[in-house]
């Protein structure tokens, strides 16, 4: 019986290593990158509102338009609208779900539809930790109501979320092309490593998009966005810090930013790829935006809404670059303005807290 | 070994098996009854409970108490039906496997009057959550679909079985109970708290197992190359439900004189297959580093925090300690001779 046990024992380690190689052929991305491709009409002004970090989870009410996250989307959204005029794309830039289930990402899919604006959805490092199967989520995101989510199956590109938006011009050529990566979840190089780092963007991914860019032409300006800082915002805040000069920065950094130890410096393929302008979320406690001498900008969405964990910001903090008079909560959401085809951009960050006195709205432009 | 643990099985509840009459085989069955139906909802509740307080020490953790204060003061009703599914499944064991008449009738009449209060204050709690503003409405859905509606409805439910369990315990004065009275040593002392504690985390881990053993049919991701991965995790959380499960309905229904084998032989092969399940986790993790965050995250609640597979490790290192335990304890059962 002993015996017995142990050959069984040792027979299931064996079938489940024989299951193990049941994975699906993987596709190569070269062989199909339209199918990364969305498409929207371009026009000067074009204007993109940047959610993150929402962690849109029900602990804190939602589900319902009266209460909790669902109320100050709203309010965010019909602030953004009634500043810019109009809202043409809205990025949700990760950790949108965190701790959550099936009845919350319905309901926030119903409130995006219920919003009315087409919106790109990225995966961020806690969108897969809730009672769900990421297959789950994929599927409902693909086929959501607004939703431009887009995600091959089984590619050779890392993670889920990598996809591109190409606003076009009337005659079909690309203005601008809105590049969308999923920089993962955590990281760690093996079993007997305990000291877990957060994912990176990979070289693949950074292939990815340069191909995806060089098929609407060298000279079309990008902006991309993802979720987890890699190695440029350490790089340039320290420079700032250092006196380093030809950097421009502005807006708060409370909490430092959170890279992974293998992340890399990828300011050398933005520049080889016209990228104007990368934005993440991720650092709830930051918006800190910087602009390099080489004139990528790398910048920090705001969180939108107060979930987990926020920063309140006290009066006399005098190296953000604005002026205000009131301490406030650091959650909001940021614009971008697309100005025209030539790469020039306009980015405000809204700061938004709701208080029983009337709720404080202030834009800062950057 | 087979011949030991089939007697183990056979004579499993050896006092009832042999020497009851019919009417107290009913009564077993009616407390197995009771014991299944309280472990899989309590299960799910603390499997809720364990998730929701992992994003309140996220909060705290991070500098937002208020969150974490926000979310607790929703999540109340969540905890007390917990408490009370938990409560009901030990007050009903401890009845079952109670010492004398008088020590299972208190055990009815106390747990019934807990679980009575318990489930006032969650009616009442739903009721004046809503009423005050604190629940948007009555159905928000949120955790489940009905809820705060079914956790309002949980605490009248609690009501009237606390209202039964007392009736139970009255019934028992005038009529007491067909079933026999263990004859183990009671839990004092330092036993209460090596066994006792050892039980209550075999619980716990038993209850959040099987809870993630059903979510992760659903929530593992068996494809792109996670297949190995996902089947070995999903077997290290169902091994601790099927560990406590064996003790329960095993090895505790078991005769006296063959504890002590039963315990070493069931305990080695507990084992056995549990070293290699954790061994063949660590060799996954190894090959398929990103697999604990991309196909498992969900059942993984608490590896946002800076360790590697916080639960995982977790219950590997109980599905290896809890074998070791029952051997120790059957070798000194053979030793001393004793239950």
């Amino acid at each position: 019986m002993f015996k017995r046990i142990v050959s069984l024992t040792v027979l299931f380690a064996l079938t489940v290593s024989v299951l193990a190689g049941c994975a699906k052929k993987t596709v190569s991305y070269r062989d199909h990158l339209e199918d990364y491709v969305k498409t929207m009409d371009y026009r000067d002004g074009f204007t993109i509102l940047q959610l993150t970090d929402i962690h849109w989870h029900g602990g804190t009410q939602i589900g319902d338009e009266d209460y909790g996250s669902e109320r100050y989307l709203r309010k965010v959204i019909d602030e953004a609208v009634a500043h810019a005029g109009r809202i043409d794309l809205i990025e949700v830039t990760g950790d949108t779900f965190m701790l959550s289930n099936k009845i919350a990402v319905r309901s926030f899919i119903d409130f995006m539809a219920g919003v009315g604006i087409p919106y790109a959805i990225i995966w961020g490092n806690h969108d897969r930790q809730s009672t769900y199967n990421p297959n789950w989520i994929s599927k409902q995101f693909l086929k959501a109501p607004c939703s431009l989510y887009t995600e091959i199956d089984n590619d050779d590109v890392h993670e889920r979320s990598n996809y591109v938006i190409n606003l076009q011009n009337p005659d079909g050529s690309t203005a601008w092309q809105i590049t969308n990566l999923d920089s993962g979840a955590s990281y760690r190089e093996g079993a007997s490593d305990f000291d877990l780092t957060y994912d990176y963007i990979r070289d693949d991914q950074l292939e990815w998009m340069t191909a995806e860019h060089d098929a609407v032409g060298s000279d079309v300006p990008v902006i991309c966005y993802y979720h987890i800082a890699q190695a440029d915002y350490d790089i340039a805040w320290d420079a700032i810090q250092s006196g380093a000069a030809g950097y421009k920065s502005k807006f708060f950094n409370r909490e430092g930013f959170a890279p992974s130890k293998f992340a890399p410096v990828t300011e050398g393929v933005c520049l080889k790829n016209n990228v104007k302008a990368v934005f993440i979320g991720h650092d709830h406690a930051d918006d800190w935006t910087c602009t390099t001498p080489n004139g990528v900008t790398f910048g920090m969405g705001v969180k939108s809404g107060k979930e987990l964990y926020y920063a309140n910001i006290p009066l006399g903090v005098t190296d953000a670059g604005i002026d205000y008079n009131e301490e406030f909560a650091l959650i909001g959401a940021s614009l971008v303005t697309l100005k025209n085809a030539s790469g020039v951009f306009g980015l405000e960050h809204l700061y938004l807290n709701e208080r029983d006195e009337g709720d404080f709205v202030m834009w800062v432009e950057y | 070994m087979g011949g030991i643990l089939m007697e183990a099985y056979l004579t499993r509840n050896d006092r009832i098996k042999t020497q009851l009459s019919p009417e107290a085989r009913r009564e077993r069955r009616f407390y197995m009854f009771l014991s299944v139906i309280a472990f899989i909802p309590g299960a799910f509740a603390l499997w809720e409970i364990n998730y929701e307080l992992w994003n309140m020490i996220g909060s705290v953790a991070s500098g937002s108490p208020d969150m974490a204060l926000t979310e607790a003061l929703r999540m109340v009703p969540l905890y007390l039906v917990g408490a009370a599914l938990i409560l009901f499944l030990v007050y009903t064991n401890g009845a079952y496997r109670a010492k004398n008449e008088k020590a299972r009738i208190r055990k009815w009449l106390a747990g019934g009057t807990v679980t009575v209060i318990l489930g006032v204050i969650t009616a009442a709690y739903v009721v004046i959550g809503v009423v005050l503003g604190e629940y948007g409405e009555l159905i928000e859905g949120y955790v489940s679909p009905l809820y705060p509606l079914d956790m309002l409805l949980a605490g009248v439910v609690f009501i009237g079985i606390g209202f039964l369990s007392i009736h139970y315990a009255a019934v028992l004065r005038r009529k007491p109970s067909a079933l026999p009275y263990v004859t183990d040593k009671g839990l004092f002392g330092l036993r209460l708290c090596t066994f006792g504690c050892l039980r209550a985390l075999g619980l716990a881990m038993a209850m959040i197992g099987f809870a993630a053993s059903v979510w992760g049919i659903f929530v593992l991701d068996f494809t792109h190359g996670y297949l190995m991965y996902s089947i070995v995790l999903w077997l290290n959380y169902f091994t601790a439900f099927v560990m406590y499960f064996v003790y329960k309905y095993i090895f505790c229904e078991t005769k006296p004189e063959i504890r002590g084998t039963a315990a070493v032989r069931l305990g080695a092969i507990f084992l056995i297959v549990n070293v290699v399940l954790f061994a063949l986790h660590l060799v996954t993790v190894q090959i398929w580093n990103e697999a604990p965050n991309v196909a498992a995250f969900g059942i993984l609640p608490a590896d946002f925090l800076s360790s590697m597979n916080v639960f995982a490790v977790a219950y590997g290192l109980n599905n290896i300690l809890t074998p070791i335990v029952a051997i120790a304890r059957g070798l000194v059962m053979e030793k001393k001779g004793t239950n």
